[in-house]
């Protein structure tokens, strides 16, 4: 196993536990509240703007392709951020504060 | 580097393909029997989750389903054939896609918050116009069905390739366990598993693609220097990629976004203050997939393979590379899993969006006192109905480039009506329907005779015009608080 193999392995598993922790959350949540017939129309919490986001995600994709050929060090990017997107999902339990479980 | 290096694991056998396959049902089996016995109460439930879902699963979901077993092995066969510039051309406009949905779906949401389906928004938007709706019914089934369709493809392909698992067997297993899994519980179980689908193509396929080039003397330092032997295929600027695929595909996906009832659903699914949030999330934490398994077209390029070598199409350089250059078994395992994670997110997605459908637009709008237990019923075998003619299809042999050309010719074409219709109050039910018949007829016959780019482009800007000037050509302006559907149609008969 090469030493870089063995640093995604140990950040794969902080993804992956960052991931079930968010699931677990994310499923209490759904059973809790399933069955609240409230059709809701609150879109407040919401984001407003989002073009720049949008910008920036994009612009940083191609750039980060753009690297892979600058030097071969940025290859191994795109397998971080795969790493990073399992641990983003999981967060995404925990940013939505409104779902929190019942008490 | 010698492709002459390269050699099947012996290990790989149909056997423990077909385990995989099986035993990935039969785990989302009991996710879906809780699933279904924990939140699934009736049909409003099984297609809409009663609008309860968060934004952690609302992400995982939506990356999922947008995650073919097609794209996963494409992202890696565009890096094979045109370089950085294929996967350039492929990853960016993917992801794109996604988050254009955004400003869309907030404003349907807030007007017409208790939707269910996009034709029902067109239905209720265009005076219960059947014609207007029965188009985009039409187009939205039609795009599942090609869903549901690529995606046995890509796990025949994979499972032919690394396993030589006869590729029909392949697609009647596939088609069995998703269906199973996915009659139980509609939409929760979608993005339940969806989610847990999502976890097996990212983490696997970061480790796999690393262990790749652990194998590699000289790691990604070597496969670099090799690729770039031909500096064109390091570069991003290749307009080849471009001309030859980037720009359609771009036009492509945006219909298979904002034109396509597996996004719709969730739009109307997820609570409304996470709907925008949800498409952002989802669009940012989709790109990081493509670009993981493009490195493998690296991998390809480097090792001088030709689509020859991989049986003759090169969507199978991803996983011929991965089962032939020496990794251990549980790795090809790992990679395997998340191809079939891909697929199964995919179609069982697609497979919900056709629930709603025939819930919605068929069988409430064409008998609408049907009753609640029958409604179930009817909604839960229309899922196995999709699967089943789209596994007659690819087991038929037949051609389906019809198919694709149909959808293809839909989804363009209802994409600037579908836009306007949301964001423009000016856009009337003539605009609609005559931009839609006169893009296709028009451009249709463009893209035969100038191809893919001139046709594409000729039906998006024809459909668009067409509508424009219908709507400055009438004074009427519909009042978009008029939708009429506030509150939920009755789906209890």
């Amino acid at each position: 196993m090469t030493p870089l193999l063995a640093v995604f392995l140990v950040l794969a598993g902080l993804a992956t536990a960052l991931f079930i922790a968010g699931y677990v959350r994310g499923a209490k949540v759904a059973l809790a509240s399933y069955d609240d017939d409230t059709v809701e129309v609150d879109d407040s919490g919401d984001i407003k703007t989002y073009w720049w986001a949008i910008a920036i995600a994009v612009v940083g994709a191609g750039a980060i392709i753009a690297l892979e050929g600058v030097h071969p060090l940025f290859i191994y990017a795109g397998p971080l951020l795969a790493l990073v997107t399992a641990g983003g999902i999981g967060l995404a339990f925990f940013v939505d504060e409104y779902s929190k479980p019942k008490a | 580097m010698d492709k002459t290096q390269l050699a099947a694991s012996p290990e790989l056998t149909q056997g423990l393909g077909l385990t995989l396959m099986i035993g990935c049902g039969l785990v989302f089996l009991v996710m879906a029997y809780v699933i279904k016995s924990k939140l699934v109460r009736n049909t409003h439930d099984f297609i809409i989750s009663n609008r309860r879902i968060g934004l952690g699963f609302g992400v995982g979901a939506i990356v999922s389903v947008w995650t073919w077993a097609m794209a996963v092995m494409m992202s890696s066969a565009m890096t094979f054939q045109w370089g950085l510039s294929g996967l350039f051309w492929f990853v960016v406009p993917n992801g794109f896609a996604i988050m254009a949905v955004i400003p869309l779906a907030k404003a349907l949401r807030r007007r017409m918050p208790a939707g269910y389906t996009i034709s029902q928004f067109i239905h209720n938007r265009f005076e219960q116009s059947r014609v207007a709706s029965g188009v985009v019914t039409v187009t939205m089934i039609f795009g599942i069905l090609l869903e549901i369709l690529i995606n046995l493809k890509g796990t025949a392909v994979v499972m032919s390739t690394v396993f030589t698992i006869d590729w029909r067997l392949a697609t009647l297993l596939t088609v069995f366990v998703v269906l199973a899994y996915s009659y139980f519980g509609g939409l929760w179980t979608s993005v339940m598993t969806g989610t847990v689908n999502t976890w097996m193509i990212t983490v696997p396929s970061a480790i796999v693609v690393v262990a790749v080039f652990g194998l590699i003397d000289g790691g990604a330092t070597t496969v670099f220097n090799k690729v770039a032997e031909d500096p064109a295929k390091l570069s991003v600027m290749n307009w080849d990629a471009a001309a030859g695929f980037g720009i359609t595909l771009a036009f492509g996906l945006l219909a298979a976004t904002v034109a396509d009832q597996t996004f719709w659903q969730k739009v109307w699914a997820i609570r409304p203050n996470q709907v925008g949030r949800a498409f952002l999330w989802s669009g940012v934490l989709f790109y990081p997939i493509p670009i993981c398994f493009g490195a493998l077209g690296l991998v390809g390029i480097a090792y001088g393979l030709t689509p020859a070598d991989v049986g003759g199409d090169i969507v199978a350089v991803g996983p011929y590379i991965v089962s032939h250059i020496g990794l251990p078994v549980i790795l090809i395992v790992a990679y395997v899993l998340a191809i079939l994670a891909a697929c199964y997110s995919t179609i069982d997605g697609a497979s919900s969006a056709l629930s709603s459908i025939v819930a919605v637009d068929i069988v409430k709008r064409y008998a609408p006192k049907t009753s609640e237990s029958k409604l179930f019923y009817i909604t839960k075998l229309s899922m196995l109905a999709g699967g089943i003619v789209a596994a007659i299809i690819v087991l038929s042999g037949a051609d389906f480039t019809s198919l694709v050309l149909t959808t293809y010719a839909l989804k363009t074409s209802v994409l600037m009506p579908l836009v306007l219709s949301i964001l423009w109050p000016r856009t009337n039910t003539l605009g609609f329907v005559g931009g839609i018949v006169a893009s296709i007829a028009i451009g249709m016959t463009l893209r035969g005779l100038y191809g893919e780019l001139v046709g594409t482009i000729s039906i998006v800007a024809i459909s668009a015009a067409v509508v424009i000037i219908a709507g400055l050509a009438s004074s009427r302006s519909f009042d978009m608080g008029e939708l009429g559907v506030k509150r939920a149609i009755n789906l209890e008969g």
